[in-house]
């Protein structure tokens, strides 16, 4: 029984090695959080994360041969934007860029009539980043958000445009769709699969391939 | 004994768990991007000319890549009321001053015969961008301009 216990121990022991070696390559050195249980939920969020790897981007400098997947603003703004079940959520009015050149958000308009009494959504491009693409063949926005969703969003009047730098606007955004994530995260049951991987369109969210052409291009190689 | 076996498997559950947890990215970017915003809309159309003084066309587009980021503007020159207008793709990072806001145009750090000379395209005639040989061209021209990181120094080159 000793011994059984020993070897039992012995081989947990070195599982254990590997697997917390495995952890500290894939999880970034020191503190990691730890959830002390594994639950589907954790793993789709690791595995979903896992392949939006533009997520380090502190980039500011643009890469110059960055290719494929690249839209046109004036053709984006105007473009209908519809959840993945085809219902029309309304449609992209306008983007906002930073000084860096970086979309930070993309201003989805909807109500209203005739551009009078619309309300203006702002949705962060990071929150679009996974679960946002252009589908070229119905020349539409698709985002992984209902209905409900957007209208309960945080939003404006097209006359009274906020200061998108005031951090308390920023927060409630954030808080927003940070909530919202957590939901969507949580209940992998109500994202319809086939859409995932939908091969239609063009996807705005970088492939998993994609981090490698971050690098500054060689100067020349002739 | 028994106890020691349990323990060390519940030590594997528990540490075999952390690397199923990654973190997020934060919605919100760091309070340094949020400064000097400007709405895509009122950046097109808009009057480009350099810190000469210049007049270098408008912007007639703006090309943005899957990561978010503008990674050319169009530039419109010539011809008469948009017709014959020669288009020229130039990185964002010749924006020198950003997005700055002098109401009516924006600066550019570009000379007008580097513009001119740039590779280009009839207003009737855009090309795919996501054709990595033309976007190659685009780069290699202003690369050679400009050594690493396109920094839109007047004294690198």
């Amino acid at each position: 029984m000793m011994k059984l216990g020993m070897i039992v121990l012995s081989i947990t022991l070195i599982a254990l090695g590997t697997v917390s070696s495995f952890a500290a390559t894939t999880t970034t050195e020191a503190n990691p959080k730890v959830a002390p249980v594994a639950t589907p939920a954790d793993k789709s969020l690791a595995t979903s994360s896992a392949a939006a790897p533009a997520a380090k981007d502190g980039q500011v400098t643009v890469p110059l041969d960055r290719a494929g997947g690249q839209e046109r603003v004036s053709q984006v703004i105007g473009m209908n934007v519809t959840d993945h079940a085809n219902h029309k959520l309304g449609s992209v009015n306008d983007m906002i860029v930073n000084q860096d050149g970086r979309i930070l958000f993309v201003i989805l308009s909807h109500g209203g009539f005739l551009g009078i009494g619309d309300k203006l959504v702002p949705i962060p491009w990071n929150s679009l980043k996974a679960n946002g693409a252009v589908d070229t063949d119905k020349n539409a926005l698709v985002i992984n958000m209902t209905k409900e969703q957007m209208e309960k969003a945080p939003n404006f009047e097209s006359k009274t445009w906020p200061n998108f730098g005031d951090s308390e606007w920023g927060t409630r955004i954030s808080n927003y769709f940070n909530s919202f994530r957590n939901d969507r995260d949580n209940a992998p049951a109500s994202r319809p699969g086939p859409d995932n991987t939908q091969p239609a369109g063009k996807m705005i969210p970088a492939p998993a391939t994609s981090p490698a052409p971050v690098a500054p291009a060689p100067a020349t190689t002739k | 004994m028994k106890k020691t076996v349990m323990l060390s498997f519940l030590l594997v559950l528990i540490i075999g768990s952390v690397p199923l947890y990654a973190e997020t990215e934060p919605l919100m970017p760091p309070e340094a991007a949020l400064k000097n915003m400007a709405r895509a809309s009122d950046l097109l159309g808009k009057a480009v000319s350099n810190t000469k003084g210049d007049d270098l066309g408008r912007i007639q587009d703006l090309i943005v890549d899957q990561t978010g980021t503008i990674a050319f503007v169009i530039i419109g020159s010539g011809g008469v009321m948009g017709v014959g207008d020669r288009l020229s793709p130039v990185p964002w990072a010749t924006l020198q001053a950003g997005l700055k806001p002098s109401k009516d145009r924006i600066i550019a750090n570009l000379d007008k015969e580097t513009l001119a000379n740039a590779p280009m395209f009839e207003a009737k005639k855009w090309p795919n961008f996501s054709d990595s040989q033309w976007m190659k061209k685009v780069s290699d021209y202003f690369h050679s301009l400009e050594k690493p990181g396109i920094s839109p120094n007047p004294n690198a080159r």
